[in-house]
């Protein structure tokens, strides 16, 4: 299944240290770096789509430890808890909001994003 | 047409890349090529170029590589349009105004808005201003019309356009020899126009999305049947054998 996750700019540096510990490695802290969505009221998100397994779902909604690959403490640990605290999953499309990590299930990326009431930043060049 | 191979292309060392998802010992989940894609459904971390030109296109973060597809006896990139994204760090050599560019795409949605989804870009957009992208544009709201540019930054003003139509796959080439440039699109000729474009010679390119400063912004939703950049004009009887070779694997009658 694909899953789409809507992260608030307030979120940003936590949601890359949880993407981290989800992930493979440190170059996952660049999860969520643009924020090129808004949502009805002006706030910005960074997003990110990617295909899940079960086992991807259920560890993100599990105790996280850290990540075999982190001998040197590159996570912050502190900052992956805070945003799976504020971690949203849903089997179907569902508002983001400016101060939770929503995730929902959807094939199409850019539809889930519309569902979620979020628009593309326009950004000119 | 019989027995051609884009390896041809590259012959006497010429630069560019190619790259061929329907072979699989090309595509890799990780992009430091350790673990192969062996399965529809995988990420793509490592594209090989079969150029021979060693520009392999790389995506180190997870979550922004898109994915490996089979259907109907096709094979196919998946972009999603939210955030996946393929660069090539380095092209050194590969001229920037004179080369000929080729894919073969599914187009799943086109903008809604006047500017561009790229499907493949050169040189940081937003710093240096020599910019060359080849991209799509929609004119019309709504997915029922759209245009295939080759838009340069400078003038920035598409420079070469034809019609394309979102959710329908596409042969598309170009072509700059230095003085024009001229697209076509599914083997008809669309229109020329005179290149003004900068020459920097050393930058990499993003596949997928435009990037500026290092981040990237403008992503596209596409499927990627086959993608080959080369740093040299081509003659009329490459371009053809190459958009037959491309609507082969793309699945589009020419």
């Amino acid at each position: 299944m694909r899953l789409t996750i809507a992260c608030p700019e307030a979120l940003r540096d936590d949601a890359n240290q949880l993407a981290m510990v989800l992930g493979f490695g440190p170059d996952d802290v660049q999860t969520y770096v643009a924020l090129n969505w808004h949502d009805v009221d002006g706030n910005l998100y960074a997003c990110a789509s990617l295909p899940v397994s079960d086992t991807f779902t259920s560890a993100a909604q599990s105790p996280l430890q850290r990540p075999a690959w982190d001998t040197d403490n590159h996570v912050n640990m502190a900052g992956a808890n805070r945003a799976q605290a504020a971690l949203v999953f849903s089997l179907t499309p569902v508002t983001a909001m400016p101060d939770k990590l929503t995730a929902c299930v959807g094939d199409d990326a850019l539809a889930t994003l519309a569902a979620m009431g979020l628009t593309q930043v326009e950004v000119d060049v | 047409m019989s027995g051609f191979s884009p390896a041809s292309l590259f012959a006497g060392g010429t630069e560019g890349a190619w790259y061929d998802p329907s072979d699989l010992s090309t595509l890799f989940q990780d992009s430091a090529g350790t673990t192969p894609v062996t399965a529809s459904g995988q990420p793509v971390g490592k594209m090989l170029d079969k150029s021979g030109n060693g520009n392999h296109a790389t995506q180190a973060t997870s979550a922004k590589r898109p994915t490996y597809t089979e259907g109907s006896g096709l094979s196919w990139l998946a972009f999603d349009g939210v955030d996946d994204a393929m660069a090539v760090a380095d092209v050194s050599g590969m001229r920037q105004s004179i080369m000929t560019f080729f894919i073969g795409v599914g187009q799943l949605s086109l903008s809604t808005r006047d500017d561009q989804l790229p499907l493949w870009t050169r040189d940081d957009w937003f710093a240096s201003g020599n910019s060359q992208e080849f991209s799509t544009n929609n004119y019309v709201f709504g997915n029922s019309a759209s245009a295939f540019q080759v838009f340069g930054r400078t003038p920035a003003a598409p420079l070469s356009q034809g019609s394309m139509t979102a959710n329908t796959k596409v042969i598309v080439s170009a072509r700059s020899d230095g003085n024009n440039i001229n697209s076509r699109i599914n083997g008809v000729a669309q229109t020329t126009a005179a290149l003004t474009l900068g020459t920097n010679d050393t930058s990499g390119f993003t596949l997928g999305a435009s990037s500026g400063d290092g981040v990237y912004v403008h992503f596209t939703q596409m499927n990627m049947y086959g993608l080959i950049v080369r740093g040299s004009t081509s003659s009329a009887a490459e371009i053809a054998s190459t958009e037959a070779y491309l609507a082969a694997k793309t699945g589009v009658t020419l």
